[in-house]
């Protein structure tokens, strides 16, 4: 009797615990894990002319991904495109505090490093940076600083100094790049005051600096525009990247790229993955194929940028890693700030006014 | 061994029969009425998400007509009118509405003309929003973060045309997420229910989380899921590993549905939501396994009331076996059993009545044995002196003829050897002769 009762409570326990399991789990949906497969196109958004010459071919051919690539000249336009549209790119390049501005706007995706193994030829210096500690969302490319490329033969200073862009001499033959940041770190230490400067009366004066130049300018305007009008000396001196100083300077005998004594902004640019990426693993794929010592190598050799890569360096042609324009001496180190407000939120109102009254004066 | 057998089947009987309509209404009531019951609730999340989606698009589509309003004030319209003046008047507008954190005024190359505040970096020339204006389109932007200080931002943006009605400007008017944040946190579903707004990228538009605003949403395949379809219910895992049940739904407007690509969803822990449809499953549980009792109980019972009077039963038929035939059975069934124990009662007695009737013509017939016996034994004796007689007979003769047969074979020998004597007496003389 025990027996049939022990059955019967058993096959009734089964058949409650199996209706019970059937309740709680036959209308769970279906968890996919998304396949870690290459996609048939990249999307990627890059500064103008900042890959080697056949960077994009050679992975589109070793890889098979179509590259869609676009490009920009100011950092904020890519800013807004990345705000617009979150999933319009799956791989983007900023440089350091809008990494960090980027990742606060919740517009950066957090990199997978187990994709990107190359990662360990970036140098130890260049990783875990202040606007990413843990290089959560980017991962270094090239280097570089913020400063003047001048033309010897029509700029009679011999200092490098900031004080050669408001020469009234040169009135229409110098640009100031189309970057906020830049102009007023430029026209800070013009003015003698941190590239940082969060200071009301600082940024008030440095803006009747900035205001005063704006009359001598031909305009605010991009780095590769500013080198390419250099090199065709349409421009005497002009308010550029290192690389692209460095490139002119190659181009032509007369310019030189200088760090004014004033000091200027160094700045780490990244491969970052926004949000809305519809193809973060082949952009993981794409960033680890970049990192490649010859790879990364033969772009530097292209853009003549300090490069973040030390596997790299001893592919890299040794007359860029001897330029001292490029590879400042520490002294010039010294000088030289990152970019960012770390005063505090209230200057970005003001930084934008500025800016905003800069460009309408234009 | 028989009775065990028999109770065990009489309960298997009672339970399989017991039980097969029992589970029958189980299994349809647990599957049938509690898929309605399901249907109801996530019907009813759907039609919340509907409501909601509903008044937050109104508020939506309010700042777009806001926006629109500026855009056609003369003030701003004006080419006489300066700068200053302009910026008195958007920000005399902005007081005046309380929903702009900031209106700003952009020309057609994307610059700042004036702005309330000037805390938006960025191109505006890039801004699609912008650039929907600027080709003569009221636009929305999808929901973003500004630094200075952090706040979630959504902008509207609508052509500025002169008299001739020609674009000479855009305007953009920057509302602070956390008005429609807070109608959203507002609306309490249960105690654990809560409401959501996902973009079309996947991320939290609005979510009553602060931090979570903009994140992108951590539920696997559910943004893949929720964006394919303008409404609908779905299930998934929540951060602490809860199981959740959605209803969603999306903006009825066209535009506002295409450019921000929102899902309203009205999430509710599913165990929360369906806690009816629970405790209807306990109770047909409950009734089902009391169900079960019962039927085992009277399964039990029912054996026994028909095992117990058998085993009397049995054990009267062993009595009787052995001889007792007084034996008797008291069984008040009041049914067949009953009616078998009397038969059985009254089978005793008739065979206690055969039993003495035969013992009776037993003893008749054991001295009719007796005396026949006798007579046999004394017709016996007789034969046997007959017999003697005869056999002493029979051996005086038997012996006579011994004595002739002893006599008869004498005088056989005698014969012989006097055959051999005359033989012997023979034999000399022919020997003699031969000699000679």
């Amino acid at each position: 009797m025990k027996k049939i009762l022990i059955i019967t409570i058993a096959v009734l326990f089964l058949f409650t615990a199996g209706v019970f399991g059937y309740l709680r789990f036959a209308k769970s949906p279906e968890k996919f894990a998304p396949a870690e497969e290459l996609s048939d196109v990249l999307n990627v958004y890059n500064w103008e002319d900042y890959f080697g010459t056949t960077t994009i071919e050679d992975f589109e051919k070793e890889f098979g991904v179509k590259v869609n690539l676009q490009t920009y000249d100011n950092e904020d336009t890519m800013l807004s495109t990345v705000q617009s549209d979150p999933g319009r790119y799956d791989v983007v390049i900023a440089s350091d505090i809008l990494v960090r501005e980027m990742a606060n706007m919740k517009l950066l995706a957090r990199i997978d490093m187990e994709n990107i193994p190359n990662f360990k030829n970036v140098g130890d210096e260049f990783k875990n940076l202040f606007y990413d500690p843990e290089n959560e969302y980017s991962v270094p490319y090239m280097w570089g600083t913020s400063g003047l490329a001048v033309n010897r033969k029509y700029v009679e200073e011999t200092e490098p100094s900031w004080s050669i862009l408001w020469n009234p001499k040169y009135q229409g033959k110098i640009s100031m790049l189309n970057n906020m940041q830049d102009v007023l770190g430029a026209g800070l230490r013009y003015s003698g005051y941190s590239a940082n400067s969060v200071d009301p009366s600082e940024l008030e004066k440095t803006k009747e600096a900035l205001m005063e130049q704006s009359t001598l300018l031909r305009g605010y305007e991009d780095s590769i525009t500013i080198r390419d009008d250099l090199i065709s000396e349409k421009l005497w001196a002009g308010h550029i990247y290192s690389g692209d100083g460095v490139f002119a300077a190659d181009k032509n005998e007369n310019i030189e790229y200088v760090i004014p004594k004033e000091g200027g902004f160094i700045w780490v640019d990244n491969f970052l993955i926004p949000i809305g990426s519809q193809h973060k693993y082949t952009a993981e794929v794409f960033i680890n194929y970049l990192l490649r010592p010859y790879v990364s190598a033969k772009i530097a050799d292209y853009l003549w940028y300090a490069n973040t890569n030390e596997a790299a360096r001893e592919l890299t042609n040794p007359e860029i890693l001897q330029d001292e324009a490029l590879y400042p001496p520490q002294e010039v180190k010294d000088k030289l700030e990152f970019s960012g407000y770390f005063g505090g939120h209230e200057a970005v109102a003001l930084y934008n006014k500025i800016w905003a009254d800069l460009q309408a004066s234009k | 061994m028989f009775k065990i057998v028999l109770k065990k089947k009489i309960i298997a009987l009672f339970l399989f029969f017991g039980l097969l309509p029992l589970v029958i209404t189980f299994i349809l009531t647990v599957f049938q009425i509690q898929k309605s019951l399901r249907e109801t609730v996530s019907s009813n999340l759907t039609s919340l998400a509907s409501e909601v989606a509903s008044s937050i698009e109104k508020t939506v589509r309010g700042v777009y007509t806001d926006v629109e309003l500026l855009s056609v004030n003369p003030l701003i319209r004006s080419k006489d009118a300066s700068n200053e003046e302009k910026l008195s008047e958007i920000t005399r507008i902005q007081d005046f509405y309380g929903i702009f954190e900031d209106i700003t005024l952009i020309d057609l190359d994307g610059n700042v003309i004036i702005s309330t505040t000037y805390k938006y970096r960025g191109e505006w020339k890039n801004k699609q929003w912008y650039q929907d204006a600027r080709e003569g389109k009221s636009s929305i932007s999808p929901a973003y973060i500004i630094l200075g200080p952090y706040k979630v931002i959504l902008s509207s943006a609508a052509p500025v045309r002169d008299e001739q009605g020609k674009i000479i400007a855009v305007i953009a008017g920057q509302v602070n997420m956390e008005t429609i944040r807070d109608i959203v946190s507002r609306i309490k579903i249960g105690e654990k229910g809560f409401v959501f707004i996902v973009d079309k990228e996947g991320r939290f538009a609005v979510h009553p989380e602060k931090e979570d605003m903009l994140a992108a949403v951590p539920y696997s395949g559910f943004a893949g899921e929720v964006l394919s379809r303008d409404s609908g219910i779905i299930n998934y895992t929540g951060q602490n590993k809860e199981e959740m049940i959605g209803g969603f739904a999306s903006f009825l407007d066209t535009n506002l549905k295409e450019q921000l690509g929102w899902r309203l969803v009205v999430a509710q822990p599913k165990e929360e939501a369906f806690a009816l449809v629970a405790i209807f499953q306990k109770q047909v549980i409950v009734i089902f396994l009391g169900g079960l009792v019962l039927l085992l109980g009277i399964g039990y019972l029912l054996g026994d009331r028909i095992v117990v009077p058998m085993k009397e039963l049995i054990a009267a038929t062993r009595k009787i076996a052995l001889g007792e035939l007084e034996s008797k059975i008291d069984i008040k069934t009041g049914d067949e059993i009953e009616e078998l124990a009397r038969s059985f009662n009254k089978m005793a007695d008739d065979l206690k009545e055969s039993r003495a009737d035969l013992e009776k013509s037993k003893n008749i017939l054991e001295v009719k044995v007796a005396a026949r016996t006798k007579e046999l034994q004394e017709l016996t004796k007789g034969l046997e002196y007959k017999v003697k007689e005869r056999t002493k007979e029979l051996q005086s003769r038997l012996d006579e003829l011994e004595r002739f047969h002893r006599l008869t074979i004498g005088r056989e020998l005698k014969m012989i050897e006097l055959k051999k004597e005359l033989k012997n007496k023979e034999k000399p003389s022919e020997s003699a002769g031969n000699r000679t």
